[in-house]
């Protein structure tokens, strides 16, 4: 065993001395008893009436600001759909091919035609889908926006109630507090209200996602799988969240049950579109093949488009498959590291998720935003926070004026979409990287010192 | 009396002459004035099989045309280039068979099924390809299609239990030029003789239109069957009334006189049309066939009394009267983006007789066709400007593949009597592969423009058309022989488009490269550390110190040193590493001493 220890540099020093003063500052937050004796104490005030009345006030307040929250987010969602839907439906980070509506309305239109919409490769979206739409196709969209808005809030309950859940199981305090501000971190999510203002196919998979998130942290088995087994179908990247809840369940019987629902759901999902597709396996190539070979090079905010566009020949298929095998391959190591911290292996898949598919959108984003309170109890060792949120901000923002250089005005070329959306993608694997660290730095903390009283410095001790 | 019975003989010597020799040799050139006062000149070489069989003995019949008819198994085929655009809203109806500005090939293949006739067809534009010096391979590549509407057969498809298909591929960008037309020209019996020698590459092609095509047909009349093959060229010359006034000799137009007649010709004649105009023909013609817009003086160029040098036409009065333009149809791009656009394509029928219609478009994969989009619009012409709903009769989509084939849209529909009809719909411009955009890739990329054939069973185009002749029969088969049916059916074709696509930038693939990997490495290198050690809280005790570390702070500390040192000297790097190997020689002395 080496140690790299020496050689850390004076400054590294400095910084964990003031680490550890932080912590110290920290330690009656953290300490799971001392929180729970704070709140007993905060009980016997609250037999106060004065405080009573209080409580009652900020519950007032609180259903005032559900209330401002989910009329702002309709009105903003309206707003959008109204005025800029044109101009938002075109941008290549709110919609691929794969989520876009215009896609499903030439889908629904062959369909209705007679016309296979999987003779071609235009059309990604699956049979069920397609069949779904041309069924309620006829409805005035006006309908389908509300469905769409309703699916939102579906959505941000669902993260809300996930937030709680997850406060609740790991003792943290505040719970409430923070589900209402994931509740409202998704719903206001400008992110959010794009992708359902252009009435993309990624808010319906988005209240999938949250659903499952929700299912995950109340361990409800069955629905978890299944809800699972529905909206792996449906975009394919998100079946490495099984690794998450593998390691949930922990016992062999639950996992091979919650793996034989998987599989039945996938199958019997599988069967019914093969059967509304002719029983004909057409649509495999198109809603499947694409997202593994990168036929398709519509720019994306992901990191691939560019790289395929330009790989060489020879070396395409080598690449395809060493970029296909990241996410799995990163989910199930972080499964042996974060096997107790199965809330933080969700979290960290769902932001590998939104980096390392092959089609993402701002709206594979939303949903770990959303889950981001979490991280609360821990933000004290975070080392980029104000970085990455700036560089978040910054490239959300810069994305669209470099599209319009690029495709509209012609003064950049698509090295600065590329450019931007690399920097948007590094900030998301960092948020990733950072949450692993300070996660482990935690547990680091609460095993070896938990008393808080020893001199402490922090090193890694590397095995090899 | 005696006309008649010349005829008769003519035609028995003919048939003598065909039992002797087996292939028919014919040719033609038409010429015609177009309302806008250029001259269209339209070269026809006929060639007839003797019978069914080709081969193995060849006499007029081109052997590599006959070998592969055999080899690819073809039942017809057509091949045809244009450069420039025909004019449809000056120059009336295109001249039959129409060809799109660029390359089109046809074919109709037997084989045993589709992947085998594919493989035909491949082939077949790589050998026509290498045989007409042209650069159509971009076809077998992902440009072809199988239209199942548009594309009527011709001839007749030999019995052999096969499955028979067409191919269709279209380049809009390719050019027309002196090494398509030689080895165009050796496949007809005379090369230097008969009315190929006035095909001067210098006058036709300094020209603002100009064809050049083959179309091989299998004709059967009553069990009796044989191949055909066509060989056209058309040329419009832009001439003006004061040059049509001062009169026209092969001279005027070709810059060259015809070099003697063509021997195995059976027939070699020169058609005129006459129309409304009044013309001096020098000398003149011995008769004029036809009446009205289709009235022609036919010179027979085997007469040996003929001085084929002298041959002089004189426009004395012309008609000045300017049809209306009885069909229009041209294809315009919408859109300010390189992401997206519409594309419109507008179809006039100014004729007072409604008209059913097929429209093709076959358009390359980069255009990424939303179906949903697709939508037609109609309008009457006038002053009513009313809206009706077109009746469409069918329907035929075929999305496209990525780089491997295109998508075709039919649409059979029914135009309206003075009605103007817009067929539109929105794409996406694909985003490519650096490798596979052409080496000028800001140009942008060519579509072909739309075809749109006009059943005419009433012969209400028949004069609009600017000369006689059609795929099958030529001019003066059709002007003697009343019996041959009008063309039952035009095909015109519209403008191709210049699509903009969007460009990466083609300088950087290996930055590109470096980028994204260092980017992934930037997720997984920390994944690594963190998954593999494990972080230990040290009680403020040091651990052993990094003897290795520390070297190489020393080393980087001393390359930092060396860099201030060259800067504060303004050392250039030759300078160092001059001085470097001074320090070296010095040591090797050292050493060696």
């Amino acid at each position: 065993m080496t140690s790299s220890g020496g050689g850390e540099s004076r400054s590294d020093k400095r910084k964990g001395a003031g680490e550890v003063r932080k912590r110290k500052s920290c330690t009656l937050d953290t300490e799971v008893a001392d929180v729970a004796q704070a709140d007993e104490i905060q009980s016997k005030r609250v037999k106060n009436d004065e405080d009573g009345v209080l409580k009652v006030r900020t519950r007032h307040k609180k259903s005032n600001s559900l209330v401002i929250t989910v009329l702002g987010g309709t009105i903003l969602r309206i707003l959008c759909y109204l005025f800029i839907y044109d101009y938002l439906s075109k941008q290549p980070q709110l919609s691929t091919p794969f989520v876009s509506f215009q896609r499903l309305q030439s889908g629904v239109a062959m369909l209705k035609d007679g016309v296979s919409p999987y003779d071609g490769d235009t059309i990604l979206i699956q049979p069920i889908v397609l069949h779904v739409f041309s069924v309620i196709w006829s409805a005035p969209r006006w309908v389908l926006l509300t469905a769409y808005i309703f699916l939102d809030l579906l959505a941000a309950a669902s993260i809300r109630d996930a937030v709680q859940a997850i406060f609740k199981e790991l003792n943290y305090k505040d719970p409430d507090d923070y589900a209402a501000m994931a509740f409202k971190f998704y719903f206001l999510n400008p992110l959010t209200i794009c992708t359902s203002a252009i009435l993309s196919l990624a808010t319906i998979y988005n209240s999938l996602l949250t659903l499952f998130v929700y299912a995950f942290c109340k361990s409800a088995l069955v629905t978890a799988s299944v809800l699972l087994g529905v909206i792996a179908y449906f975009s394919l990247y998100p079946i490495v969240l099984v690794i998450s809840l593998w390691i949930r369940l922990r016992t062999f019987k639950k996992i091979s049950a919650s793996l034989g629902i998987l599989a039945l759901t996938l199958a019997g999902l599988f069967y019914v579109n093969y059967a509304l597709n002719g029983f004909s396996t057409s649509f495999v190539k198109n809603c499947y093949g694409m997202l593994l070979t990168l036929d398709d090079l519509t720019p994306n905010v992901g990191v691939y488009w560019y790289f395929f566009a330009q790989i060489f020949n020879p070396m395409r298929v080598f690449y395809l498959f060493v970029f296909q095998l990241i996410l799995p391959t990163m989910c199930l190591v972080l499964a042996f590291t974060l096997r107790n911290d199965v809330h933080f292996h969700l979290l960290i898949s769902l932001i590998l998720i939104a980096v390392f598919s092959s089609y993402p959108t701002h709206a594979d984003a939303v949903v770990y935003m959303g889950l981001l309170p979490i991280i609360n109890e821990i933000r004290i060792y975070e080392r980029r926070q104000l970085l990455l949120i700036c560089t978040g901000v910054t490239c959300a923002t810069f994305l669209p004026i470099t599209w319009h250089m690029w495709m509209v005005s012609g003064s950049g070329n698509a090295n600065y979409f590329f450019a931007v959306s690399l920097f948007y993608n590094l900030a998301q694997i960092f948020c990733a990287v950072d949450i692993l660290y300070m996660k482990l730095m935690r547990d680091a903390h609460v095993v070896m010192d938990p008393q808080r009283k020893k001199k402490i410095d922090i090193k890694t001790i590397e095995f090899f | 009396m005696w006309d008649s019975n010349g005829l008769v003989v003519l035609i028995f010597v003919g048939c003598l002459a065909g039992a002797v020799f087996g292939d028919r040799y014919n040719e033609e050139l038409t010429i015609s004035r177009l309302p806008t006062n250029a001259l269209l000149a339209n070269f026809r070489f006929t060639i007839d099989s003797d019978g069914d069989k080709l081969g193995p003995d060849y006499h007029l019949f081109p052997r590599l045309v006959a070998e592969m008819i055999k080899s690819h198994d073809i039942a017809e085929l057509e091949l045809a280039f244009a450069q420039g655009r025909w004019r449809l809203d000056e120059w009336g109806l295109q001249t039959q068979p129409a060809i799109p500005t660029g390359a089109h090939l046809i074919a109709w293949i037997n084989g045993k099924n589709e992947s085998a006739i594919d493989a035909e067809w491949t082939n077949l534009v790589d050998s026509l390809n290498g045989i007409f010096c042209s650069s159509i391979s971009s076809i077998s590549k992902h440009l072809t299609a199988s239209p199942k509407q548009t594309l009527k057969m011709n001839g007749v498809k030999k019995e052999n239990g096969k499955m028979m298909q067409v191919r269709y591929g279209a380049v809009p960008e390719e050019s027309l030029c002196t090494e398509n037309l030689t080895p165009w020209r050796k496949l007809l019996p005379c090369k230097s003789d008969g009315l190929i020698s006035l095909l001067n590459p210098y006058s036709i092609y300094a020209t603002t239109y100009s064809t050049m095509g083959l179309n091989v047909i299998r004709l059967c009349q009553e069990k009796t069957c044989h191949w055909r093959l066509n060989a056209h060229i058309s040329v419009v010359f832009e001439t003006n009334l004061e040059a049509l006034e001062a009169g026209i000799l092969f001279d005027t137009l070709f810059k060259r006189d015809l070099a003697g007649r063509c021997s195995v010709a059976e027939s070699s004649r020169l058609l005129i049309r006459k129309g409304n105009d009044e013309i001096d023909f020098s000398p003149s013609p011995k008769s004029i066939h036809g009446e009205g817009h289709h009235s022609y003086a036919v010179f027979d160029l085997n007469d040996k009394d003929l001085d084929l040098r002298k041959i002089e036409f004189t426009y004395k009065n012309v008609d000045a009267s300017r049809r209306e333009p009885a069909i229009g149809i041209f294809t315009v791009q919408g859109g300010v983006d390189q992401q997206s656009g519409t594309l419109k394509t507008r179809i006039i029928n100014s004729d007072r007789g409604s008209k059913t219609v097929t429209l093709m478009h076959i358009l390359p994969w980069f255009m990424r066709i939303y179906y949903g989009s697709i939508q037609m619009k109609c309008q009457l012409l006038g002053g009513s400007k009313e809206n009706v709903i077109p009746a469409v009769l069918s329907k035929n989509f075929k999305e496209s593949l990525i780089r491997t084939s295109p998508s075709t849209i039919e649409w059979q529909f029914v135009l309206l009597h003075e009605s103007m009809c817009e067929f539109e719909f929105e794409f996406d411009k694909a985003h490519m592969r650096i490798w596979d955009y052409p080496p000028d890739a800001n140009h942008g990329m060519y579509a072909a423009g739309a075809l749109l054939v006009i059943d005419d069973k009433e012969g209400r185009l028949h004069n609009h058309r600017p000369i006689l002749g059609d795929y099958v029969n030529s001019a003066y088969e059709q002007l003697v022989n009343p019996t041959l049916p009008y063309p039952l059916s035009y095909s015109v074709f519209s403008n191709p488009i210049l699509v903009s696509l969007p460009v990466p930038d083609f300088s950087m693939p290996f930055n590109v490269i470096c980028f994204v990997l260092t980017v992934v490495s930037f997720c997984i290198s920390p994944v690594l550390r963190y998954t593999t050690s494990m972080i230990m809280i040290t009680d403020g005790v040091t651990l052993e110190k990094n003897r290795g570390r520390n070297l190489v702070r020393v080393l980087l500390l001393g390359l930092c040193g060396l860099a201030i040192y060259a800067q504060v000297n303004e050392m250039s790097t030759s300078d160092i590493r001059r001085k470097i190997e001074e320090l070296f020689r010095k040591l090797n002395d050292m050493g060696s001493m």
